[in-house]
């Protein structure tokens, strides 16, 4: 889909992307290669984003102490680094997840009412 | 074509600067990312590399959230600090001087231009400190003037009002780039 302008579509997905990430780690902990396809695959592509950015992204909820990281290194193959939910993710989630309902819901109205 | 390794490296170098084992944390990382990419794939680089995102953009990405690590930045300041004393020209008197006013310009131009930098890339904290720093170096200059000038440093009250007045501009100069950069950027273009 052409853009009107990329700051504007930008603006509109900012923060959904950060809460969507906290939701696909809240029940078991995951890579970043895991994480980037289940983002892509559950959201029917909507998320297809230059995969280099999901990882600052990643480590900006770990800066925000919403998640945590370990590397497991194999006896042989990829090493890979996984993220886990930390308490104060949860909260932040749940926090995250009500906002979430009540802005598109809220959203919904307005868009509806004035089509 | 491109390698993983070739990648890696344009990334390291958008890196420079941060601190030491994030750094190697963060390409260690965008490796072990990669190598899943390729095996996902069917064993193309290129592909996998291209899905990555330009390197540049990618290392801006980890550089918005990391900034410069302590040593970069304690260098940035210690380097505004020095400059900063090459920049006052109450240094000449009469016949005696450690530092002549033709060379002062050029040094404070330079000294200015670098605290912008600093306040826009390293953010305006840095900038801050490094703007203090510049202020220090310039009263530290002018006190050298009274300790190794046997008649002291020829003061005027022009003269003294305008080394006032640029030794706090310092401050602000190193505050505000930073800050204004910080208020006014657009979003990232796709997170």
């Amino acid at each position: 889909m052409p853009e009107i302008s990329p700051e504007w579509t930008a603006e509109l997905k900012k923060g959904s992307v950060q809460l969507c990430l906290l939701a696909l780690l809240a029940k078991e902990q995951k890579y970043g290669f895991q994480i980037i396809r289940e983002l892509r695959d559950r959201s029917d592509g909507f998320f297809d984003l230059k995969e280099g950015t999901l990882y600052p992204a990643l480590r900006r909820l770990e800066e925000r102490g919403f998640v945590e990281s370990h590397w497991v290194e194999p006896e042989s193959g990829n090493p890979r680094k996984y993220y886990r939910i930390t308490e104060r993710g949860r909260r932040a989630l749940s926090e995250g997840r009500e906002l979430w309902e009540r802005m598109t819901a809220g959203a919904r109205r307005v868009l509806e009412a004035a089509r | 074509m491109t390698s993983v390794d070739s990648y890696l490296d344009e990334v390291s170098r958008g890196l420079m600067g941060m601190d030491a084992a994030v750094r190697k944390d963060i390409l260690r990382e965008l490796r072990s990312h990669l190598v899943e990419s390729v095996a996902a794939n069917g064993g193309s680089v290129s592909a996998a590399v291209a899905a990555t995102g330009e390197p540049r953009v990618v290392a801006r990405r980890y550089r918005d959230l990391y900034g410069f690590g302590v040593t970069y930045r304690a260098l940035f300041v210690a380097i505004a600090g020095v400059l900063a004393i090459f920049t006052v020209p109450v240094l000449t008197a009469t016949d005696e001087f450690l530092f002549p006013l033709y060379l002062s310009t050029p040094f404070l131009v330079a000294d200015i231009a670098f605290l912008i930098w600093v306040s826009v890339a390293a953010g305006n904290r840095a900038g801050l400190a490094a703007g203090t720093a510049g202020c220090v170096g310039r009263f530290a200059a002018l006190g050298s003037a009274f300790l190794f000038l046997s008649t002291g440093p020829l003061l005027t009250f022009e003269g003294l009002t305008l080394f006032v007045i640029v030794s706090a501009l310092m401050v602000v100069i190193g505050w505000a780039p930073g800050r204004a950069r910080r208020a006014w950027r657009r979003p990232s273009a796709d997170l």
